[in-house]
């Protein structure tokens, strides 16, 4: 069933079509919003408000745009928002993180060691350094980054999504690129340093 | 140390693919004979190549169930919301109605009122009346007197 037909027998409270259309998008948006908030259960939850916003505002969607692109937009705007509202708390439960946590234990880069445990430890550790990175960009180059890099998309589907052109696009990822990499340098040199 | 700085800041440009191939060499040969940049280049390189993975989060199979759940919550709660302002809508002509009947009533209840008591006052008052239709004697005649 293509897109189209999908959206008409949902606009005509089909709910199996809706269902289809759930299963078709899930993983996309899913892991959309995992790209972004970087914790699952959150991510679940945005998905499920992704949804309901894309059934209830359906009768607004331009039949001549991609289904694709709309959907990835709700679910972009949605995790943004989701980060934007939890900063505070974000902070909070850093904070609190820094002071439970061993200070030489935060600090050191874990060893490069054979045991699978200490791999996934060293592992866990650059994955955290990299969306730190990635955080600390601005929100237009963090939306770039993150679609063109983490979940693959090329740039013209960036470009869809941001209403932006492709050469825009190019320009965000590159500035993107080099702060996520001058980032990650600093915290490595810090990290060397103590 | 400060050729450690210098190569630092060009760690990005290498690991980017950015430098002349002159540069690009020098900075590989500082790279191999220095243990500290060559761990900084290693880790920045590990870390930055992590986002190349493909990592593929699978839904949870009851994601339909809790979507379709939580958008009869919200469609009952809508509804609620639009169901007011619909009730009132279709209250407000009524009430006004009644209110203007109300009013009407109001004001021919009070015109009968005061044709009423009108009439009891001249009815009241017809003593009066035949009182005032007596000839009166002017004041100023028993003033000559004096």
């Amino acid at each position: 069933m293509t897109d189209k037909e999908l959206i008409q027998k949902i606009l005509m409270n089909d709910e199996t079509s809706f269902k289809t259309l759930v299963e078709k998008y899930q993983t996309m948006v899913l892991n959309t919003c995992f790209s972004f908030l970087q914790d699952r259960a959150d991510a679940e939850d945005i998905t499920q408000e992704v949804f309901i916003e894309v059934f209830l505002s359906l009768h607004k969607f331009k039949k001549n745009a991609k289904l694709s692109t709309w959907i990835y937009r709700i679910a972009v705007n949605k995790s943004l928002n989701y980060l934007r509202d939890t900063r505070k708390t974000r902070i909070i439960k850093r904070i609190d993180m820094f002071f439970s946590k061993n200070k030489e234990e935060k600090l050191q880069i874990p060893d490069n060691s054979d045991t699978e445990k200490e791999v996934n430890e060293v592992y866990e550790y650059r994955l955290k350094q990299l969306y730190q990175a990635i955080d600390s960009l601005k929100r237009k180059q963090k939306i770039a980054f993150t679609l063109n890099k983490v979940q693959k998309l090329s740039y013209e589907q960036v470009a869809e999504i941001m209403g932006l052109s492709i050469s825009a696009v190019e320009g965000l990822i590159h500035r993107a690129k080099i702060n996520v990499q001058k980032e990650i340098l600093k915290n490595l040199k810090k990290n060397q340093k103590d | 140390m400060s050729g450690c700085n210098i190569s630092n800041k060009k760690l990005i440009a290498l690991l980017n693919d950015e430098l002349p191939t002159h540069k690009k060499k020098i900075l590989e040969n500082h790279i191999q004979n220095c243990s500290a940049c060559q761990i900084l280049y290693s880790e920045l390189k590990q870390t930055y190549y992590i986002i190349e993975e493909n990592r593929v989060l699978t839904p949870n199979p009851f994601l339909y169930t809790r979507i379709k759940q939580k958008l009869n919550e919200e469609l009952k709660t809508q509804y609620q919301k639009n169901l007011k302002p619909a009730l009132w809508q279709g209250i407000k002509p009524v009430l006004f109605l009644a209110l203007l009947i109300f009013i009407l009533w109001g004001n021919i209840e009070l015109v009968n009122l005061y044709t009423n008591s009108n009439s009891t006052i001249i009815s009241n008052n017809s003593t009066e009346f035949f009182l005032n239709d007596l000839e009166q004697e002017v004041i100023e005649k028993y003033l000559l007197k004096d």
